[in-house]
């Protein structure tokens, strides 16, 4: 049971593809998770929005770590944090015991025994220690840098990473922009540059010559090799082949004497002493394969991101994180501007006594029928039904209804229309049907939470009570749309929509009449699923709830840019009165769970 | 286990120890001196099997010390249950720790100095014969999510062993000022 | 936030009621109350332990346990005072616990610090002197080992615990309303 929203990305906002397509999961997220940018008005995820590096930490000392250090720490902190080989948890530093007592066990050893030097690294989820692998300390403090100056890497390796990296390093000189424009087009700098770089290395990667091809790829070749080299270099930069040191293949024999050495501390050891392969995977050149062999490894670096609105013409912040505490000096989410969608309150319709037909029989066009019959009747003939647990599946033939609880995160009241979008031609057909009976509501205003508490107590906080009442039952016939039949009966008629939002009426509608409830800025409507009876597989009851909410736009005289805004959104321009009212259409999908 | 099996409790606590009123103690039951059973405790033999416990052990919150055998239940000195432990073990050496929410089985005899880690459990190896004793050796550390086992090379030994005397040392000060306590022989 | 989360009702007079608005089961084992303050609307769910009684070493009154408001303990918790040698003594050290802190059912904690906004799973051990920045989540059954430190806006979970992901930037205002909500709902029947 879920209600995630669509991201249209960069795209012009669309009805996304419908649940039946195995490939129209991709863009949707979580309210909590989604952003809003106010300039391109519109919804931004996290796969869409520009990511940038804000600052480093460390997870475990919390050590901001400066920017400009953080290659040379190999994005690791640097301090004394270290994560233990065999269990992963975060080594304290501990001093060891004095050796004086060592032979005094009992009330007699207890004179003072914490002491100084030498120190090691404890870990305290498995009692794992430093003095393992033989390290050990003179000071409790940096103990990275004490480390770094033990040094315990491998001379031959360090020498070929450090020329690997001078090599690599003057590419990476060359293709950054220059330094000089930088301060300039810092706020409009495109994150994803170097990203291009990187693509074309890979695509370089994949032009290669594949092995066992040889021999085509020397007969394509041959027809122009030279102008075919030429042609391939246009463009690309230029990164010349790296000669290594040290080649792997000189090493070949001695590689076999270690394989030795390796069968023999493995019977010793037995299978607990060969290392997890998750632990070998994470220190990253060659290590033994024995468990004793694995080092602490420094902790890796966490950041704080900061993130953009895509759009090439926007590149506002969206987020902008405070280094120092856990505030955000820019926070454009998303739950600060759409409404919260949230289904509850499942109920199973018990089979009413004048249905003379059984559901078996039935056909579609039957039970669209019956389902007009059932609305029209409603109220003097109270529909029997049952409450059911969100969880269990659901039944073929059976209807359900649920309510469906939209939350206005505005301090205005909006006015809401529920559709379902129009299904693709060719659209596999879906097991269900879905109704709403009342597509359009209002939503009060958000306010503080003593005001509602007042309000609840005068009984009068409800605006354009009467209205609204009267208005959503008329509405109720017309737009009403379902999947099932394919007949999307959309239309709805916009007359007097904002005369509903501007007036303020006092009176107290009958709120329950329509299944509509109303608590402080929470509106519940109801939502019926037929699940049609002929049903052969298991499938989910999913579909997408289209949702256009209205509100009363405060930047009333200021048109921003006016050529976007008519394409991001049907923007209502025969009220030229002295408010403004904008639309706002998002696409959510609703994941019901699945027939049994 | 229904409370009826469980005969009529036999409690022998030397004065020396502090044993609080608001704890389960069923079965024939020997508290040596200097142990300290904190509030909300369960010692519990079955089958009237005695429960020895050796001298300066604490016994915290929530933990339960439970023998299902018909011999003795003979738990060293200076052992700590922590807080929420099941412990079930034949029979238990001295300077052991059983970390929060901690398992043993019964058919284990646990050695010296092992540490059960929070929230593993420590069962007889599956290799070995259905019903047979398994010996947990000195120094072993049970840990993580899968319960591994590991050896402890003793780093920090003589000051953990500092550690947990002053602690039952503060304990003996401070317990009887807050808790009630039940009166020892 | 929680349109259709139901009310939870306790039985009349098994919770005691304080001015501020704190909810205190009576089947709580609480010992040295005095060493305890509780910040307001916070909820003490039943057979919780609070272990007041272990406070520090020296003379004075002492806080042993503080927790801020909106709060929730929840069934079978332990909250336990961690203890470590200071100068060749031992002494207990207390546990703040800020506001908007929900800790569920059946877990031992002897954290040095929890910050404010942090849910704590079912059955998790956090073990002594963890320190829990601002908002963060543990997920159920966790196990922290001694010491660890969790950082703002991060998700934690495993035996030992480990970092597993980060939280949304929503994740302040979704806790904070969360835990007023759980408030509001329960109720005596």
């Amino acid at each position: 049971m879920s209600v995630t929203y669509s991201c249209c990305h960069l795209d012009s906002p669309h009805a996304p593809l419908p649940p039946s397509y195995p490939s129209s999961s991709s863009s949707y997220h979580s309210l909590d998770k989604l952003y809003f940018c106010e300039e391109c008005d519109a919804v931004r995820c996290d796969l869409c929005s520009a990511i940038e590096i804000a600052s480093y930490f460390c997870p475990n000392c919390l050590f901001d770590v400066p920017s400009a250090n953080v290659r040379a720490d190999k994005n690791r902190c640097a301090r004394s944090c270290f994560s233990c080989p065999t269990c992963e948890s975060s080594l304290s530093i501990q001093a060891s015991d004095q050796p004086s007592t060592d032979n005094a066990v009992g009330p007699t050893a207890t004179a003072m025994t914490l002491s100084g030097p030498p120190y090691a690294l404890v870990c305290s989820g498995c009692k794992w220690s430093s003095k393992e692998v033989g390290w050990s300390f003179d000071k409790p403090t940096g103990i990275a840098l004490q480390l770094q100056k033990m040094n315990t890497q491998v001379d031959l390796v360090q020498s070929e990473f450090d020329s690997l990296k001078d090599h690599l390093e003057s590419y990476i000189t060359l293709s950054n922009p220059t330094p000089s424009s930088s301060s300039s087009s810092r706020s409009t700098r495109n994150p994803s540059r170097h990203i291009s770089h990187l693509t074309q290395m890979a695509q370089r990667a994949l032009h290669r010559d594949v092995g066992g091809l040889v021999a085509y790829s020397a007969r394509s070749k041959r027809s122009s090799p030279a102008e075919k080299g030429e042609k391939e270099k246009f463009g690309w930069d230029e990164l010349d082949e790296y000669v290594p040191k040290d080649s792997w293949r000189r090493t070949g024999l001695e590689k076999g004497l270690e394989d030795v050495d390796l069968i023999r501390d493995f019977e010793e050891s037995g299978a607990s002493g060969l290392a997890a392969l998750v632990k070998r995977w994470q220190s990253s050149w060659d290590r033994g394969s024995m468990s004793r062999e694995i080092l602490p490894q420094r902790i890796p670096l966490q950041t704080k991101l900061t993130k953009r609105c895509p759009h090439p013409n926007c590149r506002h912040l969206l987020i902008q994180p405070d280094t120092k505490t856990v505030r955000m000096k820019i926070k454009m989410v998303a739950s600060n501007y759409l409404p919260l969608v949230e289904i509850g309150r499942r109920r199973r319709r018990l089979p009413s006594n004048d249905i003379s037909e059984s559901p078996d029989q039935m056909s579609v066009q039957d039970m669209e029928k019956q389902r007009r019959e059932r609305r029209r009747t409603r109220g003097g003939n109270p529909v029997r039904e049952e409450d059911e647990l969100m969880d269990t599946p659901f039944k073929a033939g059976e209807t359900y209804s649920f309510q469906i609880a939209l939350t206005n995160p505005l301090y205005d009241p909006i006015q809401i229309r529920l559709t379902l979008p129009h299904q693709p031609k060719k659209a596999p057909k879906t097991d269900f049907s879905v109704i709403i009976p009342t597509p359009h509501f209002t939503i009060n205003a958000l306010k503080d939470a003593w005001a509602y508490e007042e309000d609840d107590e005068s009984d009068d906080y409800l605006m354009g009570g009467s209205g609204i009442g009267g208005l959503e039952a008329g509405f109720s016939e017309e737009g009403t749309t379902t999947t099932g039949t394919g007949t999307n009966t959309g239309t709805l008629s916009r007359k007097s929509k904002l005369t509903i939002l501007s007036s303020n009426n006092n009176k107290r509608s009958k709120e329950n009449l329509n299944g509509i409830e109303k608590k402080g800025n929470i509106t519940k409507v109801g939502l019926d699923i037929q699940i049609l009876p002929e049903i052969v597989r298991k499938s989910k009851v999913e579909f997408d709830l289209e949702i256009r909410y209205t509100y009363k736009a405060d930047d009333l005289g200021t048109p921003t840019n006016d050529k976007d805004e008519n394409k991001s959104k049907d923007k209502d321009n025969s009220t030229q009165n002295k408010e403004e009212y904008k639309n706002f259409t998002f696409w959510t999908r609703v994941n019901l769970g699945h027939v049994e | 286990m229904s409370r009826t099996q469980v005969p009529p409790s036999k409690i022998t606590a030397h004065s020396t120890s502090i044993i609080c009123q608001d704890t389960d103690l069923r079965g024939d039951i020997t508290i040596s001196e200097g142990v300290i059973v904190h509030p909300k405790s369960t010692i519990l033999s079955l089958n009237n099997a005695p429960i020895i416990i050796g001298k300066n052990c604490i016994i915290e919150e929530g933990s339960i010390i439970v023998n299902r055998n018909q011999e003795m239940m003979r738990i060293g000195d200076n052992n700590r249950f922590m807080v929420g432990c099941r412990i079930e073990a034949n029979s238990i050496g001295n300077w052991n720790t059983f970390q929060p929410r901690s398992v043993v089985s019964s058919n284990i005899i646990i050695s010296d100095n092992c540490t059960i880690s929070a929230g593993t459990t420590l069962i007889p190896s599956p290799t070995i014969q259905e019903g047979a004793i398994e010996t947990i050796p000195s120094y072993t550390v049970v840990y993580g999510s899968n319960s591994e086992k590991r050896k402890w090379d003793g780093t920090g030994e003589l000051s953990e062993k500092n550690l947990r005397e002053k602690h039952i040392e503060y304990l003996r000060e401070i317990i009887p000022k807050y808790n009630r306590l039940r009166p020892t022989t | 936030m929680g349109a259709f989360d139901p009310i939870i009702t306790y039985e009349k007079g098994t919770y005691i009621e304080t001015d501020t608005g704190n909810k205190v089961s009576r089947k709580a084992s609480i010992t040295g109350a005095t060493n305890i303050i509780l910040g307001g609307k916070s909820i003490i769910k039943n057979d919780t332990i609070l272990r007041g009684d272990l406070r520090r070493s020296t003379a004075g009154q002492h806080v042993v346990l503080s927790i801020g408001r909106y709060c929730l303990i929840g069934e079978n918790s332990i909250i336990r005072p961690p203890g470590k040698l200071h100068k060749g003594s031992f002494t207990f050290y207390p546990i703040r616990i800020s506001d908007f802190v929900h800790i569920q059912s059946n877990c031992i904690i002897e954290a040095a610090s929890i910050g404010s906004c942090v849910e704590i799973g079912k059955n998790c051990i956090i073990g002594k002197f963890v320190i829990i920045k601002d908002l963060a989540i543990i997920l159920p059954d966790t196990v922290l080992p001694e010491g660890t430190i969790v950082p703002p806006m991060s998700i934690w979970g495993g035996n030992p615990g480990k970092l597993v992901d980060t939280l949304p930037e929503t994740y302040q205002e979704t806790m904070e309303s969360k835990c007023k909500n759980y408030y509001l709902r329960f109720k005596s029947a």
